[in-house]
């Protein structure tokens, strides 16, 4: 049975969650108070310890609210002073900055790897299922590439190179399930890894009390992650996840960055097909992976995010052009050309998504900064 | 001017009266904050511990308080921190008490004519 001194001390660990910056001030302070306070109420009993810890709960909520209202405030300093809007920032050190940059040249060397399973197939004679193999060789590699960086981003607070990490994971989980160019060559293992769009097509999906839980395949490689992640980080769960947040609320521009990881893979399925010299096609990747070294290098956000959006801009302009210029009409049948406009259609919405975490970052700080006149 | 440097900080909400007022005697750790709240107000007001520090991290900011290490600290662990009133706190504290007792003054003059009147 527990006892109360037990208890005290469980209950002690509520000042984690006071706010951050009262955590930052007073350190362990907080807690032998909060100690303190909670083996006098002990003394008197179950019921006074229980309403001492009520008490202390209930207040939570509203010291958290304030906390926010007084960092608006602070934010808003900042701004007056001309810090807000195109605030300094310290650049990614090279080593991360080039962990940041191997997603994108991850999907580059996909390209050069599939060039060269289809130059090994023609020299060859190689059958569909041997294509269908290596493949899915590539794309396991990938997967089971992803994982660990994931789970170290995860440990490490979801730094900013996180983000096209994820964003690149869950579009492989989910494109997974409408991959199987060659029929029902896929094996079942490459199935169970991954399937979000159409469980029912590409994995049977998992059947619990009889019923099918339709997107349940998707959620083996993500368990995987958040499982081990969990796991490595449970001496304090909650750190990780409080510093991404933090770090994301102070540099919304992270969510630009993710999406941004989205390019690169959309390219190689604009070029299939399409003639003309196989190295040419590794340039728009290279405009992109430009704009990644802007991003996480510069010293100004607004910098930052005119790099990302010069590289998307030059890069799906190149592809775009070569895609109109180029086709001729003789290839496969399954792809048809498609019109300036309806390929500009597609494209701008994607910088919008690009822009829209840093126009609401801008929105913020101008509005904190009105408030404050 | 220095009477009138107390004047932006008046009126006091109630728990940051009281927990001023707790230091007035002298300087104190955390806990004895609490308990001495409670004990001054007649337990109309209980301060939570994170309200407490909320509350306590203002007052140093607005130079009503200080914080040292308390060198006598007895026992094993870590050493506490003492919260005392600055020179601006006890004079912030003194002129609350003041305009509070011409309130209550005015009431009970007010309520005295009125008994006696009626």
């Amino acid at each position: 049975m527990i006892t109360r001194d037990r208890a005290v001390q469980k209950i002690s660990r509520l000042a984690d969650w006071f706010p951050a910056s009262l955590k930052l001030q007073f350190g362990d302070e907080l807690e032998a108070v909060l100690a303190d306070r909670l083996s006098s109420a002990a003394k008197k009993g179950w019921l006074v310890l229980s309403a001492a810890t009520l008490h202390e709960i209930i207040q939570l909520p509203g010291l958290h609210l304030r906390e926010r209202a007084a960092g608006r405030k602070d934010i808003a300093v900042q701004t007056k002073f001309g810090n807000g809007l195109n605030q300094p920032r310290e650049p990614v050190p090279w080593g991360w900055t080039l962990v940041g940059l191997a997603p994108f040249l991850f999907v580059l060397l996909s390209v050069l790897y599939g060039n060269l399973v289809e130059l090994y197939l023609r020299e060859t004679g190689g059958a569909d299922a041997l294509r269908s193999t290596l493949y899915n060789a590539g794309y396991t590699a990938a997967l089971v590439l992803y994982i660990p960086v994931l789970v170290a981003g995860w440990v490490r607070g979801f730094p900013v190179w996180f983000y096209p990490y994820a964003v690149q994971f869950i579009l492989l989980i989910a494109v997974s399930s409408e991959y199987d160019p060659y029929g029902t060559n896929i094996a079942r293992l490459y199935r169970l890894l991954g399937s979000a769009i159409s469980a029912e097509r590409a994995a049977p999906g998992m059947v619990i009390l009889g019923n099918l839980l339709w997107l349940s395949m998707f959620l083996i490689p993500l368990a995987l992650v958040i499982g081990i992640s969990l796991f490595l980080t449970r001496k304090d769960q909650k750190r990780p996840l409080q510093e991404g947040l933090q770090a994301l609320t102070a540099d919304l521009t992270r969510l630009s960055f993710g999406i941004f990881a989205m390019a690169p893979l959309f390219i190689p399925v604009i070029w299939d097909d399409l003639p003309g010299p196989e190295l040419f096609k590794l340039l728009p990747h290279l405009l992109l992976a430009g704009g990644v070294l802007v991003y996480l290098r510069a010293r100004r956000l607004n910098t930052a995010v005119a790099g990302i959006i010069a590289g998307f801009v030059f890069s799906y302009g190149l592809t775009i052009a070569f895609d109109q210029v180029n086709w001729s009409g003789a290839q496969v049948a399954w792809k048809s050309s498609t019109s300036l406009a309806e390929v500009l259609s597609c494209v701008f919405p994607f910088v919008l998504f690009i822009l829209g975490p840093w126009m609401i970052h801008r929105y913020n700080h101008r509005r904190v900064e009105k408030s404050l006149n | 001017m220095r009477e009138n440097d107390t004047f932006p900080f008046l009126p006091l909400r109630e728990p940051t009266f009281f927990i001023l007022l707790s230091l007035f005697p002298g300087e104190k750790h955390g806990y004895a904050i609490l308990k001495e709240v409670e004990q001054i107000s007649q337990k109309r007001v209980e301060l939570s511990t994170g309200t407490l520090y909320e509350a306590l991290a203002r007052l140093l900011e607005q130079g009503l308080i200080e914080r040292s290490e308390d060198g006598r600290a007895p026992g094993p662990g870590k050493p506490r921190k003492l919260y005392r009133l600055t020179g601006l706190g006890r004079r912030v504290v003194e002129a609350e008490a003041e305009r509070l007792a011409q309130l209550s003054n005015a009431a009970h003059r007010q309520m005295r004519d009125q008994r006696a009147g009626g």
